[in-house]
């Protein structure tokens, strides 16, 4: 089966809700009045964090989001990812998706590392035999083998970024999406997952992963979407762009 | 992956894909519960003990003020006290539904009703211990009332209309920060309000609307009476079958509205 990645024309609002608007006192006032307390304050905020964006990535693409922080990237993530529905446009993905963007999101500080593994394979929707004959693999490729006994709140940053890459590359997946906090891992760690990425796209996969770091994006990927305020300002090969 | 198009396919298709995610929302729950009770030497049987403790107190109080016979009062405010827990205290613990999975909802791709679904998951494990313990102690007590047949209909219908409520109730007050607190104090009052622990048939007539216009009173009855071996008038089947399907309209049309939004109101 191929697999693609298919946005068009998305755009996403957010309704950012400041104390007032979140109290039903406020709303029922607003009720009765028509609304325009709301309207003429500032209440009831609405950023288009996503405005207009399309493109396609077929099988072999990888994908790198650049923008300043607050431009968009992490959304979009989100939106291929399907946890946010755009408001307007349309995605399409076909493919088993595989994404980690919110570093320590979903895990669990009081289980152990080897549980947490466990829930996250769970959460990708795999049986519990195929989670533990992959649990090796990915105890050593994360090289945290004598941690994963221990809670996952005495990790630090860079062994939860491990754990959590290690486990959404070592599920087999086609779309793969990851967010920057790639960055907490040690050296070490970068050149690792960058060479098991490489490895995923000679798979003919689709990767696309947001950083800041544009010497990463150069040595892992084929195309760059650069983002400014919700909008694409750039859209195509690396060697193209020149900030 | 993508999205029916029209509103009332993408709501039908979150309920669809929540039962289709079973397996998993079973195994998250259980992994969630062994958490919760990590390094505890009774676990879940905790809430077991929590609702003989309180029965034993209104028992103590309210079966001496009524005078009857004690011993069929106690297994009535025991299963009053239980049946609460799974039709009152859920619409409760139901307001945090989404703001409580806020981490794993901004990570993930499920549907609403996963966590509706893990949700109601929760309150029958826990049902399920103070059932345990619940019989044990009738047992032992030797006053062990033979549960109807209609028990197993009745918790099963009861399961649909606190599944439709707490996506209502957790939708709001993902919404509006309010209405958790409201929630608390409302079911508060309808504890007391509702036949818990004392004996419909002691209400004077005029205040009998109590127990004939209180959903929650009526859900009550269809629980309790199969439980101590009676079976539910037609009366409480109709009205809580009504409240069902008047639940599940409401809560597609909450779907259907809002669906999009409560991962951002979170």
């Amino acid at each position: 089966m191929s697999c693609f990645v298919d946005l068009r024309n998305v755009s996403l609002d957010y309704n950012i809700y400041s104390v007032r608007a979140q109290s039903l006192r406020n709303a029922l006032v607003n009720m009765t009045v028509g609304g325009v307390l709301m309207r003429n304050s500032r209440d009831l905020t609405v950023v288009r964090a996503l405005s207009n964006i399309s493109f396609r990535l077929e099988e072999g693409d990888r994908l790198a989001l650049l923008g300043h922080n607050g431009s968009g990237k992490t959304t979009l993530l989100k939106v291929i990812a399907g946890i946010y529905e755009p408001t307007t446009g349309t995605v399409d993905v076909s493919g088993r998706m595989s994404s980690t963007i919110d570093l320590g999101h979903g895990l669990d500080p009081e289980a152990s590392g080897r549980q947490n593994i466990r829930n996250l394979g769970l959460m990708r929707r795999l049986t519990m035999a195929q989670i533990n004959s992959r649990l090796a693999a990915i105890a050593e490729f994360s090289g945290l083998e004598a941690y994963l006994e221990f809670p996952l709140k005495t990790y630090s940053a860079g062994m939860t970024a491990r754990l959590m890459f290690s486990t959404a590359t070592e599920f087999p997946s086609d779309v793969l999406v990851l967010d920057e906090w790639l960055g907490a891992g040690d050296a070490a760690f970068v050149k690792k997952a960058i060479d098991r990425m490489n490895a995923l796209v000679a798979a003919a996969k689709i990767v696309v992963l947001a950083t800041h770091d544009t010497g990463l994006a150069r040595s892992v990927c084929n195309k760059l979407c650069v983002l400014d305020a919700g909008k694409i300002v750039y859209l195509g090969p690396p060697a193209g762009w020149a900030p | 992956m993508s999205y029916p198009r029209g509103r009332l396919a993408s709501a039908v298709h979150d309920v669809v894909q929540g039962v289709e995610l079973t397996p998993i929302w079973y195994q998250v729950g259980v992994n969630q519960l062994v958490a919760r009770y990590r390094r505890t030497i009774l676990g879940p049987f905790w809430v077991a003990g929590s609702l003989i403790a309180t029965a034993l107190a209104l028992w103590f109080v309210f079966g001496s003020l009524m005078g009857a016979d004690y011993h069929s009062t106690f297994a009535y405010i025991v299963a009053g006290i239980m049946g609460w827990s799974l039709v009152g205290a859920s619409i409760v613990e139901a307001t945090a539904i989404f703001t409580s999975s806020s981490s794993m909802m901004q990570m993930h791709r499920f549907p609403l009703m996963f966590y509706v679904f893990l949700q109601t998951h929760r309150v029958v494990i826990n049902f399920a211990h103070q059932l345990v313990a619940f019989w044990l102690i009738l047992l032992a007590l030797r006053m062990f009332p033979i549960p109807n047949w209609t028990f197993i209909p009745a918790f099963l219908l009861l399961l649909g209309t606190i599944t439709g409520m707490s996506l209502l109730v957790g939708m709001i007050s993902a919404r509006y920060k309010d209405v958790s607190y409201m929630i608390g104090i409302v079911m508060q009052m309808l504890f007391f309000l509702s036949p818990v622990f004392w004996p419909t048939e002691n209400l004077p007539p005029k205040r009998q609307f109590l127990v004939d216009y209180n959903p929650f009173a009526q859900m009550l009855e269809v629980l309790r009476k199969p439980l101590l071996g009676g079976m539910p008038s037609a009366y409480n089947w109709t009205f809580v079958i009504l409240l069902t399907v008047g639940v599940w309209i409401t809560a597609l049309i909450a779907l259907m509205l809002y669906r999009k939004r409560v991962v951002f109101w979170v």
